[in-house]
């Protein structure tokens, strides 16, 4: 069942949480909407349910148009970003309410309900109570509750949003094995682009209230629109810069808080491991750093360093076998020269 | 010298978090005296009182007036009446509170609270105002056959005004502690909102409902201003408990007054002690949102 948004606009007293935002979302595809708190993301994601109205615009399921059927009717899959489980009824009254409220035969609900809870492998908790479950119990809980009278868009409100971190990884990937099982089209906001990368087949990022890009993880991550979308998809670092035949040429570091606003002209955007530490003065277009501090994640490092003055920062990630190379040690002056880095056009408001 | 330094630490501790003893002897004594003065002692004077002249005379006491019995059903009709007119209203009004915005919201809920601030006597006085002869709905009710001062009727009301906030104040914060998310969840798996309420809202507010109703029921027993106002004062004649009470106290009739003063006081405690029932067997009173985002904490 593919999803079409069309303009569709929504505010709550002055402020405009929605502003004519059009969105395409193709039969069995797993979308990402994207943004930082306040983007609009949510709504949207209501407004697709029909859990709040679009003030303007209009929401189709393939050809139907639904912007005026209430939410009961839509047959919508909707997870709440706290579950919203039902307190007071058991894990397999949960998951049997949509049926039971359709009217399914008995024997019916609990064929259903057996294979959910197989799905989300909650087989023989199904007695406890909502309170008695882990989080990401609770989370599968309330997603087979969505699935159980077979919907035709499943939507998740910050699904891994409650979650500890180990959780969070299994439960994306399980989220993602499940999609690939039953194709259902489905809809989920988060404000970590981790999530987003990881589950999406596309991802839709948002800032207040606009569409700001759309694409799939490896494009939008490669080719950033502008510079918000490049900001908010990761730590970059921000300089003073041009490019000179596509090549960066840092010129200074900007002080802090100036990195946060994008339509600051002249500056060039250097992801940490397109930065390259040098330990002799190179040719042109290098800054001067001392090395602040360094901090293990994973197969890399991060370096921090901080500018002669001290008062700018910026950070290269290394590789673990490159830095074991010729390790640093914190307080050593350095050189930092871009490999590859991006300008955007500044943004004008009007 | 590190042992040495570690056990002199705690006892410090322990100093530092504790206040001295004769502190806490002397403000534990206080709180003690001042309720065994003031709440005990009088309480259980009215037991020792209701069964000075034994158990039989007791229950006679009780039963054996015509006069009492009637004031023990005119209460026992009463009472229930006013608890379930506050819960229909308590229960909309709790909903209407708390999950819509709209004008005069914040107007309703400081109305919802007059009952507390006012004084019951004002209460009856307001009722004899508008249900009396010269009233604004007295002459219409009347004339179509329906008696509402110095009858059932006017007590009813009487005892409604008076207990009006105790099952709303006690629905709203609970509702809105956990959200409007459970209902939209039911209507989203397709559920009417006929459904929803019956299936999801209600079923989640049954602890608050009880809460609200033993405490409604405590007060609509006990209530004595306002229906005093707007009763007619006839020994036998649609009077409740406490109205007996004051006036078998007028006349002088000690035991048989605090036999049916023991009543009302019974009541209380049971209310009381169901109250705390419930509390235990629900585990300590915690904000409901709580279990169902709790691994977000």
């Amino acid at each position: 069942m593919s999803i079409t948004v069309q303009n569709v606009s929504k505010s709550f007293g002055s402020f405009k949480a929605l502003d004519r935002v059009s969105i395409e979302v193709p039969s069995g595809c797993l979308v990402a909407l994207l943004g930082p708190s306040g983007s609009g993301k949510t709504t949207l994601l209501r407004v697709i349910a029909g859990l709040e109205s679009a003030d303007e615009g209009m929401v189709r399921y393939r050809e139907e148009e639904v912007t005026e059927t209430p939410v009961q009717h839509r047959q919508v899959g909707f997870v709440f970003q706290h579950y919203a489980l039902f307190r007071h009824m058991t894990v397999f009254e949960n998951i049997a309410f949509g049926l039971r409220v359709r009217r399914w035969a008995n024997d019916k609900v609990h064929q259903r309900v057996r294979e959910l809870l197989h799905l989300i492998r909650l087989e023989g908790l199904d007695q406890r109570y909502p309170s008695q479950l882990s989080g990401g119990q609770r989370q599968r809980v309330a997603l087979a509750r969505a699935l159980a009278s077979e919907p035709r868009v499943l939507l998740l409100d910050e699904p891994f949003g409650a979650l500890d971190a180990k959780v969070r990884l299994e439960l994306r990937q399980w989220l993602r094995r499940l999609h690939d099982q039953i194709h259902l089209t489905s809809i989920f906001v988060t404000h970590d682009q981790e999530d987003a990368f990881a589950v999406s087949d596309k991802v839709v990022v948002m800032r207040q209230g606009k569409i700001e890009q759309v694409g799939a993880p490896v494009e939008v991550f490669e080719h950033p629109a502008n510079a918000f979308v490049m900001d908010f998809l990761g730590h970059v670092n921000v300089f003073k810069g041009h490019l000179r035949d596509g090549r960066p040429v840092l010129t200074g570091y900007l002080p802090h808080g100036v990195a946060n606003n994008f339509s600051t002209p002249g500056v060039v955007f250097v992801r940490p491991h397109e930065l390259e530490i040098r330990h002799e003065q190179p040719e042109e277009g290098a800054l001067p750093a001392k090395v602040d501090h360094l901090h293990p994640s994973g197969s890399a490092i991060r370096i921090h360093l901080r500018s002669p003055c001290g008062e700018s920062s910026c950070c290269v990630e290394l590789g673990v076998d490159a830095y074991q190379n010729r390790p640093l040690a914190v307080g050593t002056s350095v050189w930092v020269a871009p490999r590859r880095g991006r300008v955007f056009e500044p943004e004008y408001s009007i | 010298m590190k042992p040495d330094t570690s056990t002199a630490a705690q006892p410090r501790r322990q100093r530092a978090a504790q206040d001295p003893l004769w502190l806490r002897v002397l403000l534990t004594s206080m709180a003690l005296a001042i309720v065994g003065i003031l709440i005990f002692l009088p309480i259980l004077h009215v037991f020792v009182h209701a069964f000075s002249e034994g158990p039989f005379r007791y229950f006679e006491h009780l039963f054996g007036d015509s006069a009492n019995r009637d004031a023990i059903l005119t209460t026992l009709s009463v009472a229930p009446r006013a608890v379930i007119l506050n819960l229909v209203f308590g229960v909309s009004a709790a909903w209407l509170i708390a999950r819509f915005r709209f004008p005069g919201r914040t107007l309703l809920l400081t109305m919802v609270d007059l009952p507390f601030a006012i004084s019951p006597v004002v209460v009856g006085l307001a009722l004899v105002l508008l249900y009396g002869n010269q009233g604004l709905l007295g002459p219409r009710l009347s004339s179509a056959g329906i008696t509402v001062l110095f009858n059932t009727p006017a007590l009813v009301l009487a005892t409604t005004f008076v207990t009006l906030p105790f099952i709303v104040r006690e629905l709203i914060p609970l509702m809105e502690s956990v959200g409007p998310d459970e209902e939209l969840a039911a209507l989203s798996l397709g559920a009417s909102g006929w459904q929803m309420f019956w299936l999801v809202t209600l079923p989640g507010l049954r602890l608050g409902l009880l809460y609200g109703i033993i405490l409604c029921s405590a007060r609509a027993v006990g209530e004595f201003g306002a229906v005093y106002v707007v009763s007619g004062r006839i020994a036998g004649r649609g009077q409740t408990i406490p109205l007996r009470v004051e006036q078998l106290f007028q006349q002088y009739q000690s035991p048989a007054d605090f036999a049916l003063a023991s009543i009302l006081t019974g009541i209380a405690l049971a209310s009381l002690f169901a109250r705390r029932l419930l509390e235990s067997a629900s585990g300590p009173r915690k904000i409901p949102s709580a279990t169902t985002s709790g691994d977000a904490a």
